[in-house]
């Protein structure tokens, strides 16, 4: 029986509160077997984190491991010295951490920072270390098998094979290259022109183009510092060399690499392109998608057997998500790496891993094979999630009809029409104008749900800003209950009107409320602001909504401080409802809260939609959220609209590709 | 490794309270109770904060402390070292050090208290002007600040004291002092506004449709006052620090006035022969200079935005 590669017994994890011990993790035990892919799945303060980071010893601040055990490989880690923990970080255990925008250091280069984890863990940058389970026992290989391609030994290679090639295809080769400028030789593989030059060596134009075709394709095989000598063989072979052949070609060339190949080799490894030009930028050329990868190739330098990914793409766009996940599972079956995923999220961690382990307040409430766990939840906790999880459910929120709504008054049939509406930003330092918003026109119906949805940089919070009143646009107009946006924010009385009637929510629940303002307080500022009422009626008014947010009238004289992220989110919905609004704006309002608290945020939100006959304008990233929320749709990409329609028809039957992949890029969706 | 992985499901009785209840277990805390009830666990604060008020009411009333006039001297008690009539000793004009010394309070704590209020004062108006409109009006007073920030301290000090060269009011050397005091709070009051300005919570004021200087006065100014406040506490020693600097320099109060940069200044001749009389006016000026630094770091601990949360 082999060991397995992490063995958790009864973890307790305290940390000390005011001179408190308040425990963390609660008896907690798991294993994770070589090449296997775990995911730990909880809320925010379920310990899920605080166990990953006491299998690497980096427990923040007071935290402690009380009791219990954590073995790797068959090693005690519990007491371990900090010493040993440093040759076990990077080389056995690797961690992507959860912020790739403060996780890399701003003044150095990308490369460098790649370098650093390859020197710091002593790593041979000539041989990859691979290791393999033969009949049940882990050896390490290490032989010339491993050696990796050098730069200089591609190129070589690529010119061998185009010497093969022609050969094959019956042309002299030595005529052709006499013919050809000896300067050109060394670089003729990958030269853009190859087709022209074999031409006038005398080469047939369809051979030459398909000549051309396959060093280009074979070419994007052979990646430098990280393919070694069996990959090349195979490689090789794929592109009709012998298998002889090949391996003289390898024993000849591929004698290992240099450390900026190697570095080169990781990037590309963690899915960068031009891994070679882009290991000399800077993190701030980076996008949040190249840094997390940049994050991973230095989790990978070590080539640790077990990966610890920390909500590696909480931070990201749904499709940059998906590439990224997409790249940890190749690694996963690639490179035999382990994983072990930390995430809130059921969908991910059902679609990205073999066994799944649910945890509540510190406990372990519910593990199993992945698929069983998530077809078949036992537990009423991992129920009561998988209820909530919006990627998992297909159908729109609904609420018993109980309106108050007096439908005699005529009311325009749309709250805003945005017609043709362009906003152009310029660029700091130069003249050239950016397009955030470019050209949209869409409608938001009364009494629904409308929800523009699209990645960072897509807009959307531009339009939002522009619904507002808080930008104006550069061209088009905005029409709100049939005035001009312009007329609005001229005239004083309308501009009154307008701000009682549209009401934002926005995402961040910690920097929406003033701080120093009493709960009660900060709910009845609306109506002071626009002199609603005496004193006595605003109290008897704040105390309605708190009721309508289902908050205890105590919270009246607490400050912000004291909510939790929910509860704020419900007083910031307070506020917007006392000027009895006809519309409001959730700008990414839930997007920052736990799955069970956001699904209790929207259900509220849709009973007060049924029960005030009120406009939402739902502004997000999230199309899972769309799918429970929403009953139409805008879709935005880089500024342009790219779909708009029923939310039904659009989930059912998306006609655009970017829309496509925007589904398709929600984790778990295709499970159940 | 494809073994078959096992389905474990705990027991039922986990405790699933209702999600996201509101418990209101704790006592009320507001940011300021808060910021008190961890100022209060301070020892600094409190030692501080008991020589400050030993130190306030020696300004306010000095005859509680010393029936000595210590304007009267007496030639013959020249030079004498602690006793029971003089405690701490006489100059050599043969005034009690002792009642000079606590004497000298008032000019040096009201020196102190009225450059840092006044510094403050315009600091805060100016730093909350150029933060909050921004834009040239900004730029403007940015540079402003800098031309007064780059004028050295003493040699700008003792050119605009020799105008008042006549007067012996503390208040020429009070406004010579916040001439140039209002420079850093309000380079800190124009940061802080900066950073509050972009937070959510006055996009959601705005939004609401309240004016800007409500903004201003009923959010932005209350929430970035705290390092002001903080940093003017620290300032308030060395304020007097720069009192006696110009004193010892014989540019600060005359001659005829009672001050701790005048005694040391005084002092400095007799040196070898009776030290107590440097020693006693520099002490009180470090220990009230101590005192103020350590109140206003005790503040700034318990205001700090970073412990909040």
């Amino acid at each position: 029986m082999v060991d397995s590669l992490l063995e958790v017994s009864d973890l307790y994890i305290d940390f000390t509160v005011d001179k408190k011990a308040v425990s963390a993790v609660q008896g907690v035990s798991f294993t994770v077997e070589h090449g296997q892919k775990v995911a730990i799945v909880g809320e925010s303060g379920s310990g899920k984190s605080t166990t990953a980071h006491s299998l690497i010893n980096l427990l923040p601040g007071t935290g402690r491991v009380k009791s219990g055990s954590i073995k790797l490989e068959g090693n005690e880690l519990v007491g371990t010295s900090f010493k040993k923990f440093i040759q076990i970080r990077g080389k056995k255990i690797g961690l992507v951490p959860q912020d790739p925008m403060s996780n890399l250091n701003p003044v150095y280069k990308i490369g460098n920072q790649i370098g650093e984890a390859l020197s710091a863990n002593n790593v041979d940058v000539d041989h990859d270390i691979i290791q393999k389970e033969i009949d049940g026992k882990v050896t390490i290989l290490h032989s010339d098998n491993e050696l990796f391609l050098g730069r200089g030994a591609r190129q070589k290679i690529e010119i061998e094979v185009l010497n093969i090639w022609l050969n094959e295809a019956n042309y002299n080769v030595d005529e052709v290259f006499g013919k050809i400028d000896i300067k050109l030789i060394d670089h003729l593989a990958l030269r853009r022109d190859l087709v022209n030059i074999l031409q006038s060596a005398g080469v047939l134009e369809s051979d030459a183009a398909d000549i051309h075709a396959r060093i280009k394709a074979l070419h994007a095989k052979l990646i430098v510092g990280s393919s070694i000598r069996l990959d090349v063989i195979k490689t090789l072979q794929k592109f009709s060399l012998s298998e002889v052949q090949a391996k003289q070609m390898v024993e000849k060339y591929v004698k290992g690499s240099t450390k900026v190949d190697r570095i080169a080799g990781l990037l590309s490894e963690a899915g960068l392109t031009h891994a070679g030009q882009r290991a000399k930028q800077y993190p701030h050329e980076f996008s949040g998608g190249m840094r997390q990868r940049a994050l991973i190739a230095m989790a990978l330098a070590a080539r640790p057997r077990l990966l610890i990914a920390d909500e590696p793409t909480s931070a990201l766009d749904v499709t940059v998500q998906k590439r990224i996940l997409d790249r940890i599972n190749r690694i996963n079956t690639t490179l035999g790496v382990a994983v072990l995923f930390i995430t809130h999220d059921l969908g991910l961690a059902a679609e990205y891993s073999d066994k799944l382990i649910v945890m509540h307040k510190g406990r372990i409430v519910e593990s199993g094979a992945s698929l069983e766990v998530l077809r078949n939840p036992r537990h009423p906790y991992t129920k009561e999630l998988m209820k909530a999880a919006p990627s998992l459910n297909a159908s729109r929120l609904v609420s018993e009809s109980n309106s108050q709504v007096d439908k005699s008054i005529q009311k325009s049939a749309n709250v805003f029409e945005f017609v043709n509406l362009t906003k152009k930003f310029k660029l700091p330092g130069t003249k050239k104008l950016f397009k955030a918003v470019d050209n949209i026109s869409f409608k938001v119906p009364r009494g629904k749900t409308t929800a523009i949805v699209g990645e960072s940089g897509s807009g959307k919070s531009t339009v939002a800003n522009m619904a507002l009143g808080l930008l104006t646009p550069t061209s088009g107009n905005i029409l709100f209950e049939s005035n001009s946006m312009k007329d609005i924010l001229q005239s004083k009385k309308l501009a009154k009107d307008f701000r009682i009637k549209v009401q934002p929510v926005f995402q961040n629940p910690y920097g929406s409320l003033d701080p120093l303002y009493s709960l009660g307080r900060a709910v009845a500022e609306p109506l002071e602001i626009h002199g609603v009422g005496d004193s006595e009626s605003r109290n008897q008014r704040v105390k309605e909504l708190l009721e309508l947010v289902q908050l205890p009238n105590d919270v009246i004289t607490r400050y912000p401080n004291e909510l939790s992220g929910g509860q704020r989110q419900r007083i910031a919905i307070a506020r917007a409802l006392a000027l009895n609004p006809e519309l409001i704006l959730l700008d990414e309002a839930v997007s920052a809260l736990d799955v069970l608290v956001q699904e209790q945020i929207l259900q509220l939100l849709n009973n007060l939609q049924k029960e005030l006959g009120l406009t939402y304008l739902f502004i997000t990233h999230d199309l899972a959220v769309v799918n429970i929320v929403a009953d139409d749709v805008i879709v935005m990409e880089s500024g342009k609209l790219v779909e708009q329609g029923k939310t039904v028809d659009i989930f059912k039957n998306p006609k655009q590709e970017y829309t496509q992949n925007l589904l398709d890029a929600i984790p778990g969706r295709n499970l159940i | 490794m494809n073994s078959k992985i096992e389905h474990f499901v705990a027991d039922y009785d986990t405790n699933l309270s209702a999600v996201d209840q509101f418990t209101s277990d704790k006592k009320v805390t507001g940011l300021i109770q808060e910021a008190w009830s961890i100022i209060i666990r301070n020892p600094l604060f409190w030692v501080s904060s008991v020589i400050v008020l030993i130190l306030a009411s020696m300004a306010l009333f000095p005859g509680l402390w010393s029936q000595t006039d210590p304007l009267v001297c007496q030639i013959s008690d020249s030079n004498l070292s602690g006793s029971a009539i003089h405690p701490m000793g006489t100059t050599l004009q043969g005034c009690d050090v002792f009642a000079r010394v606590v004497y000298g309070a008032r000019p040096s704590l009201a020196i102190g208290v009225m450059t840092t209020v006044i510094g403050t004062l315009i600091g805060v108006i100016i730093g909350t002007i150029a933060g909050f409109f921004g834009g040239i009006l900004d730029s403007i007073l940015s540079r402003v600040i800098d031309v007064f920030y780059a004028i050295p301290f003493i040699l700008a000090a003792v050119a605009v004291l020799q105008l008042f060269q006549s007067s012996d009011s503390i208040w020429k050397v009070i406004f010579t002092l916040s001439l140039f005091a209002w420079t850093s709070p309000a380079r800190l009051m124009r940061s802080a506004v900066l950073g509050v300005k972009q937070q959510e919570f006055i996009t959601a004021s705005v939004a609401l449709g309240s004016s800007q200087f409500r903004n201003m006065f009923m959010h932005i100014l209350p929430n970035s006052i705290s390092p002001v406040i903080a940093t003017a506490t620290i300032n308030i020693g060395g304020y007097i620090v720069a009192e006696s600097t110009l004193s010892f320099l014989g540019l600060g109060l005359g001659s005829n006035s009672v001050s701790w940069g005048q005694d040391i200044a005084n002092a400095r001749d007799n040196l070898m022969t009776t030290p107590s009389m440097l020693l006693w006016p520099s002490l009180f000026l470090a220990v009230t200079t101590l005192s103020f630094i350590f109140l206003g770091d005790s503040i700034r601990d318990a205001l700090d935005p970073k412990g909040r949360r």
